[in-house]
């Protein structure tokens, strides 16, 4: 099995003095979609912003690519090929859908990079072109969500991070979401994907882990998981 | 409170007491006088701003306020003293509820607005009307509070006030209204959810936060017994605002500490005349830079490194 | 008369504009009031004085090399200063802003003791006057729109046209949003402290002539700063040239029909009454009708 993608090795993480991860190792495979589950306060999300240095409060050793990366800037990350949608969907409220794509964009070389790229998420996300000149805060919840995704993709990274995209979306808009991560993946990007929906998570993931209280409890290919009676009691209620 | 806490206030309360019976400099003892005034305006603005959140540009004014009005009714009406001084402090608090009505509705920072052109617009009002406030010339002969020369009864008052003012603060502070309070500065939302009046409570803390402001005022023009429009100044806010943020904006004792650290390091270097304020600036960036948190957060990190004592 | 005043109005609104953007900016993207916004504007004064009096520079040469050093300072003021502090806590915003005011106070009096507190200035620039049926304007006043104006309009399009105004706007809007993207936020905090020094220092040279030069000059144009900063909107550049604008227009006509006076209080009054009916300042307003026309 060739070397893992991303590779978090005994992470541990802190809010002050209070520790809330706790030796989280876990490795992500080119080419797979992982999923990362658990409830509230489970510390996904800081999981997540500890991998791209948002959170810098942590020890322990993060390798993407081979390359040991939790001593970086997180701004220098989408440059080797790493993005994040984040939980709060890091978009600009009064800019226009167009430039908010644009800024997705701006580690791209140059400006006809940039347009190519735009010119292909439009593809992608056809009413995304439709809306190009709307103020971000103009559009409805699942269109967010979308520019939210072309924002994060447009530069067809390596490796995805999704925190919670399906959160506010109505179930429609949440299956269509799922369509989504897979066009993606099809394009070529890896997937990293913290849900709350755990349902639609595994059944989209290859690989699965479980968090509770800020540590992984339970991991391995997800069509196992979703027939695990721990995770079918705890997050499918039956 | 810890022991050590105790122990500490017992030891300032003794110190303020014996103080200006030891040490004869007047000077030393009208600054700290100044000091007193400084300190609580400091803690009440900090009140506002560091546990609600609500930012206050013109606070200044509400000294101004407080001073002259309590200074006109005692000239004027012949008033007893103290009941001037409550004069000054319930107009005072009265505008500053009033004030913030409007700004109920609005985001932050356009609070920030409506009371820094409040605070301008009452200084100029306090310039202009000429034959209320007798204009840039100034108010004089206001009538002291003490008549005797000696400033040994004005310090004892003032810190007296300050003393006051600080446990009814910490009570406040420790009550639920104090809590929620600082649910409302932490997460508005969160905390209307819970069921908390928002909008009565921030009405009811400028209130209080502007009465002490006016009383502070009042104190202060029946001691200097001169007051001027350069009371409502956006300059004497924004001191206010430094001694709080400068000694730990939204703790308690931060506003007190850097009301004293401020106004003792600016006259520190007094000796060396024309470099004092140079000086005086360049500690500003040093102690910053230093202890980014204000002076509290500093000395509580300091204190996690003294191991205690079991 | 109307439309004289409206005109004399409109060439001091266009500083202010300049004044409150430079602020505005700043703000926006740092989340910080800059107390030494004023000083920047006072050593553009003297250096504006000393090459105008002393070497007897052209204009335009006095423009370009005061901007220049003026970013200069404000790019290692960011470096030197706010750079450390930033980095030592999560919360910095407050810090910052005490480290501006001990930065004020210490620029302030390093130039009162060097240069000493006297009041010093030239009478103008341009002498001469433009006189049309309609109104009259000094060419001086002219000057003073004409470049304001040009000015106002190349930050306009920095902002709105190139990679680092995009980044600029993203900073200010969604941070972390911003770094995922790759905007390096160091860079960007410098090169907008340099061009919010740069920008302050046009009206300090311009001023010059009407504002003499003295040590504490800077209160001034902080206090309009201040002010249509807010008027305008928290960060919001468009916001803050329609702001300028209208403060310098209300309080043109206020010195000039009602009393020079109270000038500054009308100012704040008609402010107070602006954002009773539009609280989130001017500029958001302005940009829900631009969205109303490009989607009726």
């Amino acid at each position: 099995m060739s070397d893992p993608l991303l590779q978090v090795d005994r992470l541990d993480a802190f809010y002050g003095d209070l520790q809330v991860l706790w030796t989280i190792q876990l490795g992500i495979g080119t080419g797979e979609i992982a999923a990362l589950i658990g409830g509230n306060g489970a510390g996904k999300t800081t999981l997540l912003r500890s991998i791209v240095g948002l959170h810098r409060n942590r020890t322990g050793s993060i390798r993407f690519q081979g390359e040991e990366i939790s001593s970086l800037p997180p701004h220098s990350l989408i440059y080797r090929g790493l993005a994040e949608v984040p939980d709060e969907r890091g978009i600009f409220p009064d800019l226009t859908v167009e430039k908010n794509l644009l800024v997705g964009a701006f580690s791209l070389k140059d400006s006809r990079a940039r347009r190519e790229a735009l010119h292909w998420i439009y593809q992608v996300f056809p009413i995304l072109e439709e809306r190009r000149s709307f103020l971000a805060r103009s559009l409805s919840g699942g269109e967010q969500q979308m520019l939210a995704l072309g924002k994060g993709m447009i530069t067809r990274p390596t490796l995805l991070l999704l925190d919670e995209p399906s959160s506010g979306l109505s179930p429609l808009m949440v299956s269509r979401l799922m369509d989504h991560i897979r066009r993606i993946h099809q394009e070529g990007t890896t997937i990293f994907l913290v849900e709350q929906n755990v349902r639609h998570a595994l059944r989209i993931a290859h690989q699965a882990f479980v968090m509770e209280n800020g540590r992984i409890v339970l991991q391995g290919p997800a069509d196992r998981l979703s027939e695990d009676p721990r995770v079918k009691k705890a997050y499918l209620g039956r | 409170m810890t022991r050590l806490d105790l122990r500490l206030c017992a030891v300032s309360l003794l110190l303020i007491l014996i103080f200006p019976l030891v040490v004869k400099d007047d000077y030393l003892i009208h600054l700290l006088i100044l000091t007193a005034l400084f300190a609580q305006s400091a803690a009440y603005w900090n009140l506002l701003d560091g546990y609600l959140g609500l930012i206050h540009f013109g606070y200044a004014a509400y000294i101004g306020i407080g001073a002259y009005t309590s200074a006109l009714s005692a000239m004027h009406l012949g008033l007893p003293l103290p009941l001037c001084m409550l004069l000054g402090g319930l107009l005072s608090g009265i505008l500053g509820v009033l004030l913030i009505i409007p700004c109920l509705r609005m985001v932050t920072f356009s609070t920030a607005i409506v009371t820094l052109a409040f605070g301008e617009i009452a200084r100029i009002a306090a310039s202009s009307w000429t034959t209320l406030t007798k204009g840039e010339m100034g108010l004089w002969g206001i009538p002291p509070l003490f008549a005797s020369q000696s400033k040994l009864l004005f310090f004892y008052v003032g810190f007296g006030l300050l003393l006051v003012g600080s446990v009814l603060l910490k009570i406040l502070l420790r009550s639920r209204l104090g809590l929620a309070v600082v649910a409302i500065r932490e997460d508005e939302i969160a905390a209307f959810t819970s069921g908390i009046e928002i909008n009565r409570i921030k009405l009811l803390i400028s209130g209080i936060s502007c009465f002490v402001a006016g009383v502070m005022g009042a104190f202060y023009a029946h001691y200097i017994l001169t007051i001027t429009p350069g009371l409502f100044s956006l300059g004497y806010t924004i001191q206010i605002m430094a001694m709080s943020m400068f000694g730990g904006k939204g703790t308690f004792l931060g506003p007190i500490l850097g009301a004293f650290a401020l106004i003792f390091l600016g006259e520190g270097f007094r000796f060396m005349e024309d470099y004092r304020m140079l000086i005086y600036g360049l500690l500003i960036i040093g102690v910053v830079m230093a202890f980014p948190t204000g002076l509290v957060g500093g000395i509580n990190r300091l204190k996690k490194r003294i191991p205690s004592k079991r | 008369m109307l439309l004289q005043q409206i005109i004399n109005g409109f060439v001091i609104g266009a500083i202010y504009s300049v004044v409150g953007v430079g602020f505005t900016l700043i703000f926006g993207i740092m989340r910080i009031l800059n107390f030494a916004y004023g000083e920047f504007y006072m050593l553009a004064s003297y250096a504006a004085f000393v090459a105008y009096s002393e070497f007897h520079l052209p204009l335009w040469l006095i423009l370009l090399l005061t901007m220049t050093v003026l970013f200069a300072i404000g790019a290692l003021t960011e470096r030197g200063l706010v750079k450390p502090v930033r980095e030592r806590t999560a919360d910095w915003s407050v810090p910052v802003i005490m480290v501006t005011l001990g930065l004020q106070i210490v620029l302030q009096n390093v130039v009162l003791l060097v240069a000493g507190g006297t009041y010093r200035g030239v009478s103008a620039y341009l002498m001469g006057t433009l006189d049309l049926e309609w109104f009259v304007i000094s060419y001086e006043r002219l000057m003073i729109l004409g470049v304001s104006a040009g000015l106002l309009l190349g930050t306009w399009l920095l902002i709105q046209k190139t990679k680092l105004g995009l980044a600029m706007l993203a900073v200010s809007q969604n941070r972390e949003g911003a770094v995922l993207s790759g905007i390096p936020l160091q860079r960007v905090y410098t090169l907008s402290f340099g061009l919010s020094a740069a920008l302050v220092a046009i009206p300090g040279v311009l001023l010059m002539p009407l504002l003499y030069v003295y040590p504490t000059v800077g209160q001034v144009p902080i206090m309009k700063a201040f002010a249509v900063t807010l008027l305008g909107g928290m960060g919001n550049i468009e916001g803050a040239i329609l702001g300028g604008i209208i403060l310098g227009v209300s309080e043109t006509m206020a010195s000039a029909y009602l009393s020079s006076l109270i000038k500054d209080g009308v100012a704040f009054a008609f402010m107070i009454l602006i954002l009773l009916f539009y609280p989130a300042g001017i500029g958001p307003y302005f940009q829900q009708i631009r969205q109303k026309v490009i989607r009726p």
